[in-house]
């Protein structure tokens, strides 16, 4: 009876020892020499696509051994973050664009400012790109991945050419396209399934990225205007932007399921050949887009256009990479993970094509993509940093599709740079309030719940109750 | 001397139990690292902490400045509005299936329709949110296609303030009254059959067998199953999480989606955390609140 009582003692025992057992295991990390650094990113490549094999070649190539968290991507923020309030802070990582300004200001990174001086790589980087991220106290604290890029208006030139239009130039031209797009059977079906166009309800500052031929001069979030910032969904470009989304959400030309929309529906109604026009990101999805709706209809082609006149599209400040004071030694790591992403040679290579033999290869004298590890039917696209938007004067290995040039060439040609709205205590406590009111107030203009100026004096009082003003004299100061 | 008794009388009890207590250490360790340990964060709801780290102790800073905040106030107004229809209507319904599955007397499709009603609780959140933002779709879903063909305009099921709450009660309903009736078949089970027995010969159908036998032994498991959901009535979260969007936050928003919001995606964890601790001492009150009522009707009490 004894021994049996001290094997169950020994079995429970044992049970919250070998629960907790990872835990010692992970303790012993801290004594790992500087040629390992723990690395958190969002974008780099998924295991299923060769992960490891990557954070080998890096290390073979630079002899820095980096330990890769990749969460998901949806949820890449929240776990940053959490690990930041417990104290776990990695050496390396990467920062969504939003997210910049908190952990910029939260203490716990270094400064990069002198380490870009003293880089002969970085002097080829395009400076404004580098600017972007100096907050206040004049220091750099996040370097750009890449080239923040944007998003152009996608349109089905099939449906043009089946009613017999041409690309839109103007807001009339534009509402007579989604009207005929939606009315007028654009695939010949003899069915009123198609709506003008789709768009997905973006819940962040993303907001201003997309939407753009609707929007066109006015800002959803807080906008650099004449050296000035400002709400912009205070000024009176918000009041006539929020008046045409308002008539094509009525007239039906706009998806009636536009606040429900996600990303994906969206765009996989473009793919379906339910929705004519989206707005969505230059590069490689200008490929994506076409080559997904001649899934569905061989004869579809989807091209990137211009703006119409008066708007303008948007080139964002990239997500950033940083170095934390948990770093032992922030010069080796600058040096050999960020110096080598712009070293216009074999790093460069690395960080944007990936291994040679198992994410592009040599054929017939030429380098090409090929197909991707986890998904064959598609080639690979890039390893970590996106080789249709590099920084500097690199020529990829690889040409992008033409497509892909082109849906750039209209960006990068018609876009106005962004800036970081940079405020203080108020605006970091009120930001994420103020910009849910703007969601509710927007939505209820749009659905009618009140007139586009009852909306506005609406919002006015009520950003005013959450510090609007005192945010406003922190941007500025 | 006395105390010495009782020493010895514990030690004794202690001994001849001490194979059940060894069965109770891994769960009782359980609940303290998992459920006790994590209480000691609840200090940060009294300091400035955000991603700078830990600042100053602020006493009820956050407190006070929640219950000014329009969005905090209107969270909790949404979470109680919910939660309160939604014990309602889920204790109603599961009562009624738990007694019409109680009649069925062909066990065959008894457990046929067990089986089909429980499923739907397995079903992850996510996918009853992708299922029923198809099924509720304007453009082809099912039931608005049905509106159409009767001849009506089809509804913005999810993205209107009108429809919401009704809508976001039938989906919540239909996934767990099923699996609700889990408890009560189980109660109902163990009625003495004799009873039955005896009223039949006193002449009582079966629906005064239904109202004078069957439902008052289900009150004891009532109140408790009331009691649970009580526990739980501000834990509203995944569900709300995936069907609400901006045009429907004024009657959606929840406290859990706005600690949600506030703590992770806008890094104010001392912030949240304060809210978290003020709605884990609202839902303590209406536990205790509704034990000691049920004390005073029922002369006993759950807790």
């Amino acid at each position: 009876m004894k021994s049996k009582a001290w094997l169950v003692m020994f079995t429970l025992v044992l049970f919250p020892l070998v629960l907790f057992a990872n835990g010692n295991k992970e303790a012993t990390k801290s004594d790992e020499s500087v040629t390992k650094v723990t690395g958190v990113f969002d974008r780099i490549l998924i295991t299923e696509n060769g992960q490891k094999e990557w954070g080998d070649a890096f290390y073979n190539f630079t002899g820095l051994k980096l330990d890769i968290v990749k969460p998901e991507h949806n949820q890449y923020s929240q776990i940053l973050s959490t690990m930041f309030a417990a104290g776990d802070y990695p050496d390396l990582l990467e920062i969504q664009t939003n997210d910049y300004l908190t952990f910029a200001t939260s203490g716990h990174l270094i400064p990069l400012e002198g380490y870009i001086e003293a880089s002969e790589n970085f002097k080829s980087v395009n400076k404004d790109l580098i600017e972007a991220y100096r907050l206040k106290d004049g220091h750099i604290y996040g370097v750009p991945t890449y080239d923040g890029g944007g998003c152009v208006t996608y349109i089905r030139k099939d449906w043009l050419d089946n009613l017999g239009l041409s690309v839109p130039t103007t807001w009339d031209e534009y509402y007579n396209v989604l009207k005929a797009f939606t009315l007028n059977d654009p695939d010949g079906n003899g069915q009123n399934d198609t709506v003008g166009l789709t768009v997905p309800f973006q819940t962040g500052y993303e907001f201003d990225y997309y939407n753009r031929m609707i929007m066109q001069d006015a800002f959803f979030g807080f906008e650099n205007k004449n050296g000035k910032w400002v709400d912009g969904f205070l000024q009176p470009e918000m009041v006539e932007a929020i008046k045409r989304f308002k008539k094509l959400y009525d007239d039906g030309f706009l998806d009636n399921e536009f606040f429900t929309n996600k990303t994906s529906t969206a765009r996989s109604k473009v793919y379906a050949g339910q929705a004519g026009v989206m707005e969505y990101w230059s590069g490689t999805w200008a490929t994506r887009f076409d080559d997904s709706a001649k899934n569905s209809d061989p004869k579809a082609v989807v091209i990137p256009i211009k703006p119409i006149k008066n708007a303008y599209y948007i080139n964002r400040v990239g997500p950033a990479f940083a170095i934390t004071k948990a770093a032992k030694n922030p010069k080796v790591i600058f040096e050999k993970f960020l110096d080598t992403m712009v070293d216009n040679g074999a790093g460069q290579v690395l960080f944007t094509h990936g291994i040679e033999g198992m994410h592009y290869e040599m054929k017939d004298g030429k380098y090409v993509m090929m197909p991707e590890p986890s998904n064959p039917d598609r080639p690979f696209d890039k390893a970590f940093s996106d080789p249709t938007l590099v920084m500097n004067n690199w020529e990829p290995l690889v040409p992008s599709a033409e497509l892909i040039t082109l849906s750039q060439k209209i960006q990068k040609e018609n876009s106005v740079q962004l800036m970081l709205p940079q405020g203080g205590k108020t605006y970091m406590k009120r930001v994420g309030e103020i910009l849910t009111l703007k969601q509710q107030i927007f939505a209820e203009a749009i659905n009618g719940t009140y007139t586009v100026e009852e909306a506005m004096n609406n919002y006015k009082v009520k950003a005013e109750e959450l510090g609007l003003t005192a945010i406003i004299d922190e941007l500025n100061n | 001397m006395k105390s010495g008794i009782d020493k010895n009388t514990l030690l004794k009890r202690f001994n001849r139990y001490k194979m059940f207590y060894l069965l109770m250490l891994p769960g009782f360790m359980f609940l303290v690292i998992f459920r006790y340990v994590p209480m000691l964060g609840l200090k940060y709801a009294f300091y400035d902490y955000d991603l700078r780290g830990i600042g100053d102790f602020i006493g009820f800073e956050h407190f006070l400045d929640a219950f000014k905040t329009e969005g905090f106030i209107r969270a909790f107004t949404n979470t109680l509005l919910l939660s309160t229809s939604n014990i309602c209507i889920q204790m109603t319904l599961i009562i009624t299936i738990s007694l019409l599955l109680n009649e069925i007397r062909n066990q065959l499709f008894k457990k046929f329709v067990q089986t089909v009603i429980y499923l739907p609780h397995f079903l992850s959140w996510v996918v009853v949110g992708a299922v029923f933002n198809l099924l509720l779709s304007r453009q082809g879903g099912m039931v608005n296609n049905f509106i159409k063909f009767l001849g009506n305009d089809p509804l913005y099921f999810l993205g209107d303030a009108k429809l919401w709450r009704g809508t976001f009660l039938f989906i919540i309903s239909w996934r767990e009254v099923g699996w609700g009736t889990v408890i009560f078949l189980a109660a109902l089970s163990g009625i003495d059959p004799q009873l039955y027995e005896a009223a039949k010969i006193d002449g009582a159908n079966r629906w005064r067998q239904m109202i004078n036998i069957t439902l008052p032994h289900l009150v004891p498991v009532i109140i408790i199953v009331l009691i649970m959901n009580l526990a739980k009535i501000f834990n509203l979260f995944e569900s709300v999480f995936v069907l609400y969007n901006p045009l429907v936050y004024k009657v959606s928003d929840v406290i859990q989606t706005y600690v949600y919001r506030s703590g992770i995606r806008e890094f104010r964890f001392g912030y949240a955390t304060a809210v978290g601790l003020a709605r884990s001492v609202i839902a303590f009150i209406l536990v205790f609140g509704t034990n000691q009522i049920v004390k005073r009707l029922r002369g006993e009490s759950v807790l």
